[in-house]
């Protein structure tokens, strides 16, 4: 059995800051991190390669960087990863057609999981869109997967319960953050993890994939910036000050 | 010169960091309270390969040498200092004098539950009379035809309570010295005539167990020998270098927790209408604390570079110590200074730390024998001995 499972490079939300005098996301210390919510799908993917065996491949799109993700990726445990690399515009028409490729180029697989879109992330849920141009079933909102000698079963979030359904392979299914933590790197696969031989670098050439196929079909029109959060006020001297003090305060605002 | 860290060991420490933060920052309280190490934290650092860091992978180990260790002691010594003196005392000197000075038969047999946790660790060197003196050790090995029969007393034995597996100097030949008269065992566990005597209680590091071994008439094998017959002194004494760096590593994570905190505490605390990070007497605390955790920092992981590329590094590795436990000794003193009477109370892990970090000046040699050890590497090239 072989299990795809979709990972994308992201950035850490907490190291982005926002310039409200020029408009824009300020990423000059923003930290490259691999998207928390694709751990989760390659977590499930590990647990039913663990109860069934088979192999689990990463596929990761993106430029430079990208690749530790594809390299942590077999630090978690996969057997391999493919990094595919990409430096446009990550669109959900661009994501699926260079998934899409990379399974065929693999030669095909019996499970794709992906994970939910992250915060920063400009292609959106890939699940759906992969199901249909696979011409696959999707399971959305799979919690986790359980292995039975009668076959694969999905227990999804369905209408706010946990529902638990066969799976007919091949098929898609986008995992959202459930009970199985994703586990942590292994000392022991982080040692090898950058050697040769566990990541294959490809392209979009390579697949047979022209510039029309990635063109994006979504744009990035702009930032809304929500509303500025106005800085506290630390109100200092003995609790009993401070609490008259801040009584006044709430007098004054007529919140008293 | 790169001082970069490659990537699969930026990788580790990412793990490290949130490793220690989910698993083991919520139990550190409560071990140090309850003075016993926590079994689920021990489980959690076995099942996730973090008690075989430095060893290859041929003996189920990391495979992510001294560098890895290094990393593992500085994220732990800022998070559980009790839990760096477990894997110290594990990994750093009992396993270590197992990979050191084990033949390759001993290492298959007893590394790989060690390094995956199944099996815990301990060091015993010190005795009731031989402390910062380690050639003046009392307990006997006896041969007895294929045999060896082990009777003595070993106490302050970090993982004594919790350990399946100990290596054990003994003197073999009182003739000979600690040079060719000493020899290292391992004992396990359920070899009758092994017990725990006195558990210590402790100031600090109550996290960590810490008790008295007793070895009563115990019978090991001569495949138990560590190694040769009268090699266990140079292979104790090539032990501890190691645990000096990785007590070194663990001082360094335990000064940078105190010096972020300070910084972080200084930003927010507010006196007399200001932050107390805009008086000068903070922003000096800060300065020289921020001074010193840079040139630990550099000499740690330089030293962990040496080790990784098999150039000596004993002179190193004590200097390691004997700084890094009076930069984490000021550091943490200094913070407590910085957050008031809130770092005195037993809400705020500052107190803890500054309990904590008192045994890193005495324990793996004192600091008096770190500066004895120094001297010595330093004055032999001009013919001067160094002795105690």
């Amino acid at each position: 059995m072989r299990i795809v499972v979709c990972m994308k490079q992201g950035i850490d939300p907490k190291t982005v800051k926002i310039s409200r005098s020029r408009e824009e996301l300020d990423l000059r210390e923003a930290r490259p991190q691999t998207q928390p919510e694709d751990k989760h799908a390659l977590e499930a993917a590990l647990r039913i390669r663990e109860a069934r065996g088979g192999e689990v491949v990463a596929v990761v799109v993106g430029s430079r960087s990208a690749e530790d993700t594809a390299r942590e990726a077999v630090a978690m445990g996969a057997d391999k990863a493919v990094w595919i690399v990409y430096k446009g515009q990550r669109s959900g028409k661009t994501m699926t057609a260079l998934v899409k490729a990379a399974v065929e180029r693999l030669g095909g697989a019996d499970l794709v999981l992906a994970g939910q879109g992250g915060d920063l992330d400009t292609a959106g849920p890939l699940a759906g869109r992969l199901a249909a141009a696979l011409g696959w079933p999707l399971i959305a909102d799979a919690l986790r997967f359980d292995v039975e000698p009668a076959g694969l079963y999905a227990v999804a979030a369905f209408e706010g319960k946990a529902t638990r359904l066969p799976v007919v392979l091949p098929a898609v299914a986008e995992v959202i953050p459930g009970a199985e933590r994703p586990r942590y790197p292994h000392p022991s696969r982080i040692a090898v993890a950058w050697n040769d031989g566990y990541v294959e670098t490809w392209n979009a050439a390579e697949m047979g994939l022209e510039e029309e196929a990635l063109a994006a079909d979504a744009e990035m029109g702009g930032l809304v910036l929500g509303a500025e959060r106005q800085r506290g006020q630390v109100i200092g001297g003995s609790p009993e000050q401070a609490a008259e003090e801040l009584a006044g305060i709430l007098r004054g605002k007529r919140l008293l | 010169m790169d001082f970069t860290l490659p990537k699969h060991l930026q990788l580790f420490k990412e793990m490290l960091k949130e490793f220690a933060e989910t698993e083991v920052r919520p139990k550190a309280k409560k071990m140090d309270a309850e003075g016993w190490p926590d079994p689920d934290v021990v489980r959690k650092l076995g099942e996730n390969g973090l008690l075989g860091i430095p060893f290859p992978t041929k003996y189920g180990g990391g495979g992510l040498g001294e560098m890895g260790y290094c990393l593992l002691m500085e994220t732990m010594g800022g998070v559980c200092t009790s839990t760096a003196t477990l894997i110290g005392a594990h990994i750093g000197i009992g396993v270590m004098a197992l990979y050191l000075g084990g033949t390759e038969e001993q290492k298959k047999k007893y590394m790989p539950d060690l390094c995956n946790g199944r099996k815990i660790a301990a060091f015993c060197l010190t005795e009731p009379g031989a402390g910062s003196d380690a050639a003046g050790i009392k307990t006997r090995a006896i041969k007895d035809g294929n045999s060896w029969v082990i009777t003595g007393n070993k106490i302050y034995i970090t993982n004594g309570p919790i350990a399946d597996v100990f290596t054990v100097l003994a003197v073999t030949d009182p003739a000979l010295g600690a040079r060719g008269g000493v020899t290292a065992f391992i004992v396990e566990k359920g070899m009758p005539g092994v017990s725990v005597g006195t558990v210590e209680h402790k100031m600090g590091i109550r996290g960590s167990a810490t008790s008295e071994m007793i070895f009563d008439e115990v019978v090991v094998p001569s495949a138990n020998v560590l190694g040769q017959v009268g090699a266990g002194f140079v292979t104790f004494m090539a032990t501890l270098d190691t645990g000096r760096l990785g007590l070194g590593a663990a001082c360094l994570g335990g000064a940078e927790a105190a010096l972020e905190s300070m910084c972080k505490y200084a930003a927010g605390r507010q006196q007399f209408g200001k932050p107390i990070a805009e008086k000068q007497a903070i922003q000096w605390m800060i300065a020289d604390t921020a001074s010193e955790v840079e040139a630990l920092r550099s000499m740690v992981y330089r030293t962990a570079w040496m080790v990784d590329t098999n150039q000596p590094y004993t002179k190193e590795a004590g200097i390691c110590k004997l700084f890094g436990s009076e930069v984490a000794a000021r550091a943490i003193n200094r913070a407590v200074q910085v957050h008031g009477a809130l770092g005195y109370t037993r809400d705020f892990w500052i107190e803890r730390a500054w309990r904590d970090a008192r045994i890193a000046e005495i324990f793996e040699g004192t600091n008096e024998i770190q500066r004895i050890v120094i001297a010595e590497q330093m004055l032999r090239p001009y013919g001067v001995r160094v002795r105690p």
